[in-house]
């Protein structure tokens, strides 16, 4: 029997039925199982290229540079040498952005670092309890680009390459392995403070379809756009729109066999669930007191500093985090968590101080619940940045951008917990040996969700374009157990 | 059981032939040179033997040398004769000495093969198709006399080779709604459609087809569509994203041509060009804009060497992707893969930008402009200082507040304090009460001025951020001046082959010159610029700018391009479903001087245009995409149009034509997502915000939400074809983002006041919204979602008040106009309100 033939048939049998006065949701739930190929196929749950280690990630994007010799790679020479030169050699082939070369001088570190957990590894103290999880984390502190300046950086992290108009990582998840999700988007985006400087490329689906663009969750009013009714619309009034819209609709489809007419009337049951789905998922009521307390969701944030905004942005990330949780947990593939005022070009000590108090306990919590939760093992929970910052000071108390090397850690997964993934030299300036290029650690993720980067391709512009750039090589080191290639 | 497996096998049938009909001329036999050998000598050969460097005096690049003997005295190909061609033996060696290519994997048996059958077939070098330069095939000669059209003529053979028929043609009504979506980007007003259908005949379709060509809206419609390759905003994108206030004047540079009907040819060269013809007035170079819509990355700190290569690349890129359907880009880094380009000839077209410099020349505007700009600006400044004094005096409040001194440092005096006093915004009797020591105060003028004091400090954060917001309004404002590009006549650059595409690399010098696989360059002097290149562009035996250009306009007008990746007309790009169409279409535009206006006339006024969309049956199989045009396309309208039917069905649509940006109305906290640069929306008054989708001021870091989720470009880099989602948060917006919402409150409030019976009514709304009439199935279901909200809302009086807002009807009560509002919105949300059907 032709399957196609016969589910056309039933379909329009059915349609034939549903315009003639079934209500919508009924009209959906047949509709589901036998669409036909329309662009709402887009999200449907696809296979990867091999057994999986991660289902969902959850990448908590710090923008701006967090400086990595303050906080992940501990280089006690900074202090010994602090406000001496560095060596001409190291000097020659380099550029700062903001940085003059004569004036050059190695800066100390205002954080002290030791040893955390089983494994040892050496973590600041400004992220104490995040480095109370080293158990679970593996730290890369070789990682490193090209990019010196902030978007072009970004577009570098998200995209594989300085360039806009590619996909962004989610994307290139969802449009893999579709979106497990019914009632959510498969790509949120969770935002507190001021925005990173990419914006909005910074999720855009670039040349894919904006169906796999991030859908930007948001900190006031209605968690998505649009998804309260208007005044003086109740459910049962919308309710009572949507079965006459999709009525209509169907009444049309059996005129003109468009499957696009067929994937609209789903389109609207999908966003009628949303509406209830959305506003249940950031409604904590249900968390207990000792949850809200552990991620900080009612902390206030401390006095602003000269750059920092104070205003409500410690409340926000916790509940980010907290939501982040929530989010994964009804099947949402892919979530960032954005925070962009990590660029100390001055007032480091302070900055930084602010920037880690407001993550350290959140992200530390979000770790422990998931993995209290039984939900570490398949979520994968990325810390990134689009660089680090110099070794050198700049001005009276900064570093500038430094891309050369810089620090990530991921968690879950199927990554190794407890581990050091490669080592920089005696000042943190470039990687001596394991050096994880940007497009290496983007192959990697991929690989995590069974999904070979050489495969995951799109069209554009005749090229076979992939997230990494022609570029990438996996960590394999980084595993617990390498899934393989099948 | 029997009859469905039947059913299967003819459809398979049908299937396979579909798809052979499928195959452009060139590719009918079994191995085609540009698919097959090209990209594989290109990949595997071309290395040694190639524009480079040819070993043994062998390169396969030219068919010529390739069968010429080598530097040992054999033939690498012998055509017609695979056995004795040295190459093929040479690809098939096991010696490691002697097998071919020497680096990398031998060649699979499968391209082997391909390389056997194409010698053994005569190893014709055959030139891509898209190369060669464009001819008017002869017309089919089917009955002529039937059908005048070239267009439909050459679908019909297609259609007959493949054993299908064209559609019936479309109703009258939906005529007139596709004419008006696809010409204009408007419905059709009701009156008009009721007069078309009732005298329907040829002469009123194309008496309507002349109307809308003649309307100031065409050139927003398809100023629109060159803009997207355009990459058009009103930012200039990365970190800072700073405003340009002054875009716009490119973007209605645009819609006047296109309305004035300029010449395509014209309309390429000023833009690439403008500043180098001979006594370039304002406007041509006002249209060397298109290279000024670029990002731009104003962030400090960057390497400006490392932008001004990304700006040229994209500069070629951009040219050669809108004009020649090129992906050039592809050779920035290496030869092109596919596509004859070699990575020299990547930067030698570039070369024609390297010397551009960036300039915005300030023009006087017209005089109502220049009155307007004043004004505004000397009203800004007068609120300033207003504002700024107000500060002074809160900042001393604030210093006295606490000791309770400030009328004390005044000494009191009753003048100074009046004149203080003045400065704040604040009521009368507040004014007076302050005036007043506190013995004069009665208790309550005492409690009202304790009450004040308290506010004092917000009151200082109010005015600092009026003042703030006063800064970015004078950012926004038009001041006169226009962005173009002019050549650098001084410090000129040297161009050098970057290696790999980095921009640190140099390689060999080059100069300005065109890919050599397209037709001559005849530049004016030994200097080529970029009118040169223009020229070379928009030449008679360019083989690509014409066909590209055609192409785009089928793609408007029918959903897809006869190539349907209007992108890439090279090898990796799809073939013409219709190559002599193609090419017929171009040669017409050419030969009609580049005439736009013609060239959609000639299209929407062929019987292929004016087929029914409706689906079929038994082509699905043969045909799933409609490559073969059976029927027309039907397709949801793009993201600024769906705002501008809401805004039109309403009544609400503010119709002037360009001007500056607007801000509509956003969601709060939209901005907290983006990246504060001294930017702010400060939302566009009545009837500003009411004006269509595609003058919304677009920030590209943080675009407008809602034209976003129906897939409006990113405008970051040049795009040639929209995607077409189909998403649940379009629904949401739809159903519920407040300028929607205001649309079905409108119409809603329409219905509510019109006389007559219900069903009239509906049909009213139909006719407004559908361009046609429900039929009694149709009219049943809204009736009855109708009465179903009368009966609510009257059971719930205040959630009606809520619904109908401001647009309460006179005469109406809301329980009524809430009800009617619902089935507004029902009918604005159907999907075929949004669909150009």
């Amino acid at each position: 029997m032709d399957r196609e033939f016969h589910d056309r048939q039933t379909r329009r049998d059915f349609l034939t039925s549903a315009a003639s006065g079934l209500g919508g949701v009924a009209l959906t739930a047949m509709l589901q199982e036998q669409l036909p190929a329309s662009s709402s196929q887009a999200l449907r749950v696809r296979s990867p290229h091999f057994t999986p280690s991660a289902k969902r990630c959850i990448f908590i994007f710090m923008a701006g540079g967090p400086s990595h010799v303050d906080l992940f790679d501990p280089k006690p020479i900074l202090n010994e040498r602090d406000g001496q030169q560095l060596p001409d050699s190291l000097l020659k082939e380099v550029e700062f952005a903001f940085i003059k070369k004569e004036e050059a001088k190695l800066k100390g570190s205002p954080a002290r670092f030791r040893p955390r957990g089983e494994c040892g590894t050496e973590f600041s103290d400004m992220i104490p309890q995040i480095g109370g999880c080293a158990d679970d984390i593996a730290l890369v502190r070789t990682m490193y680009g090209e990019q010196f300046n902030h978007h072009p950086g970004q577009l570098l992290l998200s995209c594989g390459k300085a360039e806009m108009g590619r996909p962004t990582l989610g994307s290139w998840l969802v449009y893999g392995l579709g979106s497990e999700s019914e009632n959510l988007p498969g790509y949120v985006v969770l935002s507190a403070g001021r925005g990173a400087s990419g914006g909005s490329s910074n999720w855009s689906s670039g040349f894919l379809p904006s169906t796999y663009q991030g859908v930007s969750f948001r900190g006031k009013g209605d968690p998505i756009l649009y998804l309260s009714n208007p005044a003086g619309v109740h459910p049962v009034n919308q309710r009572a729109a949507l079965d006459a819209i999709g009525q209509l609709n169907a009444i049309r489809y059996q005129q003109v066999q468009d499957p696009e007419i067929a994937s609209r009337i789903e389109q609207y049951e999908l966003a009628f669930r949303m509406q209830s789905a959305a506003p249940e998922l950031t409604d904590l009521s249900g968390e207990t007191r000792r949850t809200l307390e552990a991620y900080g969701v009612d902390r206030a944030s401390p006095r602003p500093t000269a750059s920092m905004q104070g205003g409500d942005t410690y409340h926000r990330f916790s509940t980010n985090c907290l939501l982040a949780r929530r989010l994964v947990e009804r099947g949402v593939r892919f979530v960032n968590i954005v925070h962009a005022s990590w660029d100390q070009h001055g007032d480091l000590k302070h900055d930084l101080a602010w920037n880690c108090q407001m993550a350290d306990q959140p992200v530390a919590a979000l770790l422990r619940d998931l993995k209290s939760r039984g939900m570490l093992e398949e979520t994968l929970v990325v810390w990134a940045s689009e660089f680090g910052r110099t070794p050198l000071g700049q001005g009276d108390d900064g570093r500038d951008h430094h891309p050369f090397a810089f620090s990530i850690w991921m968690a879950g997964g199927g990554v190794q917990g407890g581990m050091v993934h490669g080592q920089t030299d005696e000042i943190g300036w470039a990687p001596v040996r394991d050096a994880v290029h940007i497009n290496d650690f983007q192959a990697t993720l991929l690989h995590l969700f069974g999904l070979d980067h050489e495969r995951l391709t799109a069209n554009y512009r005749g090229l076979g374009v992939r997230l990494t750039n022609l570029q990438g090589q996996v960590v394999h080191q980084l595993m617990n157990n390498s899934p393989a290639d099948v | 059981m029997l009859k469905s497996i039947a059913l299967h096998c003819l459809a398979s049938c049908l299937l396979m032939l579909g798809t052979s009909y499928l195959l452009a001329v060139e590719q009918q036999r079994s191995v085609s040179f540009g698919r097959d050998i090209q990209p594989l000598l290109a990949r595997r050969c071309f290395v040694c033997h190639g524009p480079a460097e040819q070993r043994a005096g062998l390169a396969l690049h030219v068919r010529a040398s390739a069968t010429a003997p080598t530097a040992f005295g054999n033939y690498a190909i012998v055509a017609g004769h695979p056995d004795r061609s040295e190459l093929l033996s040479r690809v098939l060696s096991h010696d490691e000495g002697t097998r071919m290519p020497l680096e990398g994997p031998a060649l699979s048996a499968d391209e082997i093969g391909r390389l056997r059958e194409w010698i053994a077939q005569g190893a014709e070098y055959t030139r891509h198709w898209s190369f060669v330069v464009p001819q008017r095939a002869e017309l089919p000669a089917a009955d002529q006399a039937a059908s005048p059209s070239a267009i439909d003529l050459f679908v019909n053979q297609r259609l007959e080779e493949a054993g299908l028929q064209a559609s019936p043609e479309a109703d009258p009504h939906t005529l007139v709604r596709r004419l008006a979506l696809d010409l204009l980007g408007l419905l059709p007003k009701a009156e008009q459609v009721k007069r078309f259908v009732q005298a329907f005949s040829e002469d009123a379709y194309e008496k309507l087809v002349d109307e809308m060509l003649q309307s100031e809206h065409f050139g927003e419609r398809w100023g629109r569509h060159w803009l997207d390759l355009a990459r058009y905003a009103d930012t200039f994108g990365y970190e800072r994203d700073d405003v340009r206030p002054n875009a716009w004047r490119y973007r209605d540079w645009v819609l006047q041509s296109i309305n004035k009907n300029q010449p395509y040819d014209e309309f390429i060269t000023e833009q690439l060009a403008g500043d180098l013809l001979p006594d370039a007035t304002v406007d041509q170079q006002v249209a060397t804009g298109l290279h000024r819509m670029n990002t731009k990355n104003n962030e400090s700190g960057i390497n400006k060497e490392d932008y001004h290569n990304r700006e040229t690349v994209d500069r070629v890129n951009t040219t050669s992707t809108a004009v020649l359907g090129l992906t050039i880009g592809c050779a920035q880094c290496h030869d092109h893969k596919y596509d004859p380009i070699s990575q020299k000839e990547f930067y030698q077209f570039y070369s024609f930008f390297n010397n551009v410099a960036e300039q915005d020349v300030d023009i006087q505007g017209t005089g109502e402009e220049q009155a307007r700009y004043q004004r505004a600006l000397s009203d800004l400044e007068a609120k300033r200082e207003q504002l700024k004094t107000r500060r002074t005096v809160l900042e001393e409040m604030k210093e006295h507040a606490a000791a309770a001194t400030w009328r004390l440092s005044l000494n009191n005096d009753p003048q100074v304090l009046a004149d203080k006093l003045q400065s704040l915004e604040i009521s009368e009797s507040l004014r007076s009460s302050l005036q007043s020591s506190r013995a004069e105060q009665t208790a309550g003028q005492r409690r009202q001025v304790d009450a004040f004091w308290k506010t004092l400090v917000a009151l200082h954060d109010d005015t600092g951020k009026a003042l703030a917001q006063l800064s970015v309004q004078k950012r926004h404002l038009p001041k006169p001046y226009v962005m173009t590009l002019h050549e650098k006549a001084e410090e000129r650059r040297e161009t050098y082959l970057l290696v790999r595409g980095d921009f640190k690399q140099k390689g060999e010098r080059v100069e300005s010159q065109t890919p050599a696989a397209l037709s001559l360059f005849r530049p004016r002097s030994e200097a080529p610029d970029r009118l040169d290149l223009a020229r070379w562009i928009t030449s008679q035996d360019n083989p690509l700018a014409a066909r590209v250009a055609a192409n785009h306009f089928w793609k408007h007008l029918f959903g897809a391009g006869l190539v349907a990746t209007p992108d890439d007309f090279g090898a990796q790009g799809e073939p013409p479903s219709h190559p002599k169409l193609l090419d017929w279409l171009a040669v017409e535009l050419m030969e009609s001087g580049w005439d736009r206006k013609h060239l959609v006339k000639t299209i929407v006024m062929s019987k292929t245009y004016r087929q029914s969309s409706f689906h079929r049956a038994e082509v699905q199989q043969v045909d799933p995409e409609n490559r073969l045009l059976s029927r027309q396309s039907r397709f949801r309208v793009e993201a600024e149009i769906v705002r501008d039917l809401f805004l039109d069905a309403a009544g609400l649509l503010h119709p002037d034509v360009g001007g500056p940006t607007i801000h509509p109305r956003v969601p709060a906290a939209t901005e907290d997502l983006a990246y504060k640069y001294k930017t702010q929306w400060i939302v566009s008054d009545s009837p500003n915000c009411y004006r269509r989708g595609m003058y919304i001021h677009f920030k590209r870091t943080n675009p407008y939400p809602s034209l976003m989720m129906f897939d409006a470009p990113e405008s970051n880099v040049c795009l040639a074809m929209r995607s077409r989602s189909n998403t649940p948060l379009q629904a949401l917006a739809t159903l519920n983002d407040p300028v929607f919402v205001e649309c079905a409150q409108a119409l809603g409030r329409d219905l509510a006041i019109s006389n007559g019976v219900l069903e009239d009514r509906l049909q009213a709304a139909a006719a407004r919204c559908l361009s046609r009439t429900f039929t009694a199935h149709e009219v049943r279901i809204l009736l009855s979602l109708l009465q179903s909200q009368r009966v609510w809302y009257g059971d719930h009086p205040a959630e009606a008040d809520h619904l109908v807002a401001e647009y309460a009807a006179a005469g109406v009560p809301n329980t009524e106009t809430a009800a009617w509002l619902a089935v507004a919105r029902a009918v604005l949300n159907l999907d075929e309100f949004v669909t150009r059907e």
